[in-house]
């Protein structure tokens, strides 16, 4: 018996002394579960911006790369556009040769000739033409006119010759559109 | 990943701008440009068009163009085309959903959350119109604000003290004037004012004005009827209007602007800034009226207020800021875009909000260049100023002695092209090199800083895997001042030391060449003759004296003679062994290995004094 009692008191203290690590043990787990929640969230936090800043980057190099390609069609395209008053003004010239010498208007034909095949060669086209339709994509209205005799919508008179460059608008077409 | 976008939703034109690394980013359209008409308008079969094209069609189908709406925003007008009514809402949303695709195609991510800017003066009803707008466009909008909050954002006063602005925004088509206070969590609209039917057309209407009555004066034509004429005048008045704002004058070019009965007619004029001022005076001086109107509203005196900004296009005219200045005392700030600078700061309302600006501004950059000390006390720079970190990178570099068995890195800090001239951040030893000739080693240098701007310098001997590190944690703590000093001093002794890097560095070369010819001599001495042996040991000591000489002339002259002389024997020596074939060919490989390889090398520790 005596050996029973002692053994039970044993088994007693170490139940007791296992349910205080018990709750040692619980405490702890708390702490360390909250901690563990903290770092979790911290980690979620980290892993987001982590993920937003490559996602950022990622489209970033995209765009870099398609703005590279397009950087030389827009330089050439805001280049040939400073140059075309004076294309527009050779072909004033050339409506306005009046009386002079057969020479003289040669001449100044010649220099439009050279100036179209300049553009030919950079693939620069010109567009727009009276009784084509109007098409705000390509063309620029700043003047209206209603006639009767005239169809819905169509150019009656082009102001300013558009020009463009592998489909790319330099210059949209300046015109006059009736009805 | 949504990103909030900041609209500046305009009376005339449009913009939009988005947080991106940190830094407010300006979007073009699918066109290109930067601001995007707001003009709206449906073709005879239905079709929407938004923008540029849209206005390009206006003339030609006023019935179906809607320009402006943002006057009737708030209001019970509807806009009716063919059998449907359409809200200012509802318009306005039409503009805010090319503003969004045109973000998104530039992002390439969805976007479903905004801020949008609305004037000072706009009442809670047109508030929550243009909340509404933004609903029916498929964004939530986070926030409305106010432009010229907006405009103070863009500057960045919302981090400075509490203090007392001005924004002066002179658009297209609106005039407005409003006096905010803003500081530490204050944002308060203090008075507006304004006019809302003047702007930049105004200013292009008298330069046309002018053009054409000067032309009649001149020619006796009048070209009002002329639309064709009216037009080019039209396009020559902005860009007149545009470079006055640089030069003082202008010319205005417009060959065969017509013809009579006489031939062709050129208008030919020059127009001076000047001229321009006395056509446009009464334009500058009307916008004093509500200046000082929204002065008095405020209760406050012009002594009050601390800064003034100056937004819209038209605001880079030269006399309406000088008229400011007068007004105020104050220079005006200028620097970012006044047409874009509202659609920024609504972008940096939008980055706050989204909790972007905050979390990138962590990303620093080096304010400094780092690098190391190499033979001839030149700082040998191995990250550049202004290199984005955490950043990471090596280079390899050799000993300048035979033998040499120590290296030590000296860890410098700064933009002069000398060791002496820049900050020492540490020193440290690589030893237990295994002996090599010069040049030989390799020990490759690793400069490796962290998000925190925390350098670890390593060396590590790339033949026996030795490596020693050292760690500066105090590399950035550099005030602004002390780093654009030191860039300042750099740029001011740039051709100095540019001349004094030249010395050394022909000195080295000189000095290089002077070792391999020794070199040669050595390991050849039995096939070179004993005549070659005196002429290139003759040379090599009248260049060492050269070099002490300092000379950078003599000593490029010394270089370029032993070079020549050192080519004659090593071209003789293998005139000898061509012909012993591939054996010899090999035994001599060695030697071809002794040119210059590095850039760079250490200066001997031992050597040092």
């Amino acid at each position: 018996m005596k050996t029973e009692k002692l053994i039970s008191d044993d088994i007693q203290e170490n139940i007791e002394e296992s349910s205080y690590q018990e709750n040692d043990g619980n405490a702890s787990i708390e702490t360390e579960n909250s901690e563990v929640e903290k770092l979790k969230k911290e980690v979620e936090k980290q892993k987001e911006f982590f993920l937003r800043t490559a996602a950022e980057y990622e489209n970033f190099r995209k765009r870099t790369e398609r703005e590279k390609i397009s950087i030389y069609n827009d330089v050439k395209a805001s280049t040939i556009l400073e140059l075309l008053p004076i294309a527009d003004s050779i072909e004033r010239a050339i409506l306005n040769l009046g009386n002079a010498s057969d020479e003289y208007k040669k001449g100044i034909e010649m220099i439009n000739e050279q100036l179209k095949s300049s553009f030919k060669k950079l693939n620069v086209e010109s567009f727009g033409k009276e009784g084509e339709t109007f098409n705000p994509d390509i063309h620029n209205a700043i003047s209206h006119v209603e006639d009767t005799e005239l169809d819905d919508n169509v150019i009656v008179e082009v102001f300013q010759k558009g020009y463009k460059c592998n489909e790319k608008i330099i210059r949209y077409a300046m015109v006059k559109v009736a009805n | 990943m949504s990103k909030t976008i900041g609209i500046d939703l305009g009376t005339t034109n449009s913009c939009v701008a988005v947080i991106e690394g940190g830094e407010p980013v300006v979007i073009s359209n699918a066109e290109g440009a930067r601001t995007t008409p707001s003009v709206v308008a449906f073709s005879k079969t239905g079709e929407r068009m938004v923008g540029q094209v849209a206005k390009r069609q206006a003339i030609t189908n006023p019935d179906r163009t809607v320009t402006s709406i943002k006057r009737e925003m708030g209001t019970n007008y509807k806009v009716s085309i063919d059998d449907k009514k359409y809200s200012p809402q509802e318009v306005s949303a039409m503009i805010l959903q090319k503003l969004k695709s045109d973000a998104e195609a530039y992002l390439g991510t969805t976007v479903s959350e905004a801020v949008i800017t609305v004037p000072a003066y706009f009442t809670d009803a047109q508030r929550q119109a243009t909340k509404d707008a933004g609903k029916i466009a498929g964004l939530e909008v986070k926030r409305i604000i106010n432009e010229p909050t907006a405009a103070a954002l863009s500057y960045g006063i919302d981090k400075e003290n509490d203090q007392k602005v001005m924004v002066y925004d002179l658009g297209g088509g609106t005039f407005d004037v409003s006096i905010i206070e803003m500081g530490d969590g204050v944002q308060e609209v203090l008075a507006t004012a304004g006019n809302n039917r003047l702007g930049g057309d105004d200013f292009d209407q008298r330069i046309i004005d002018w053009m054409a009555s000067s032309f009649k004066a001149e020619t006796g034509v009048d070209l009002k009827n002329d639309k064709m004429a009216m037009q080019r005048l039209k396009e020559a008045a902005e860009k007149a209007k545009i470079e006055l704002s640089g030069v003082t004058s202008t010319a205005i070019n417009l060959p065969f602007i017509t013809a009579d009965a006489t031939g062709p007619k050129h208008l030919d004029l020059n127009l001076t800034r000047a001229k321009f001022n006395e056509l446009t005076s009464d334009l500058v001086e009307s916008t004093m009226g509500p200046v000082r109107q929204a002065l008095s509203d405020s209760g406050l005196s012009i002594n009050d207020i601390d800064k003034v900004l100056m937004v819209g296009g038209s605001s880079r005219i030269p006399a309406v800021q000088e008229a400011v200045k007068k007004l105020i005392g104050k220079e005006p700030f200028k620097g970012i875009n006044p047409d874009e600078c509202v659609a920024i700061g609504a972008a940096i309302q939008a980055g706050v909000l989204g909790g972007e600006v905050e979390g990138l501004l962590l990303l620093d950059v080096t304010p400094l260049s780092l690098g190391v000390e190499t033979m001839g006390g030149i700082m040998t720079k191995i990250i550049e100023r202004n290199t984005t970190i955490p950043t990471k990178k090596s280079q390899v570099f050799s000993t300048a002695a035979d033998g040499q068995t120590q290296v030590e890195i000296n860890v410098l800090q700064g933009e002069r092209e000398f060791a002496r001239d820049n900050k020492q951040l540490g020193l440290f030893k690589l030893d237990g090199i295994a002996p090599a000739p010069r040049g030989i080693p390799q020990i490759e240098v690793t400069f490796d800083i962290d998000a925190n701007g925390i350098v670890n310098v390593y060396a590590k001997d790339l033949g026996t895997g030795k490596e020693q590190k050292i760690t500066i944690t105090s590399s950035t703590n550099m005030s602004k001042d002390d780093i654009d000093k030191a860039v300042k001093e750099a740029e001011q002794f740039a051709a100095e030391d540019k001349k004094r890097r030249e010395e050394v560095d022909t000195k080295n070369e000189a000095e290089n060449l002077c070792y391999a010819v020794e070199k040669l001599l050595s390991e050849n001495s039995d096939k070179i003759s004993s005549e070659d042996k005196d002429k290139l040991t003759a040379e090599v000591s009248s260049l060492k004296e050269i070099i002490n000489s300092n000379n950078v002339e003599s000593m490029k002259s010394g270089i370029e003679s032993l070079q020549k002389a050192m080519y004659e024997v090593s071209a003789k020596l293998y005139q000898q062994s061509a012909p012993q074939g591939e054996a010899a060919n090999a035994s001599g490989s060695d030697q071809q290995n002794d040119g210059n390889v590095y850039d760079a090398d250490y200066k001997d520790v031992d050597d040092k004094k």
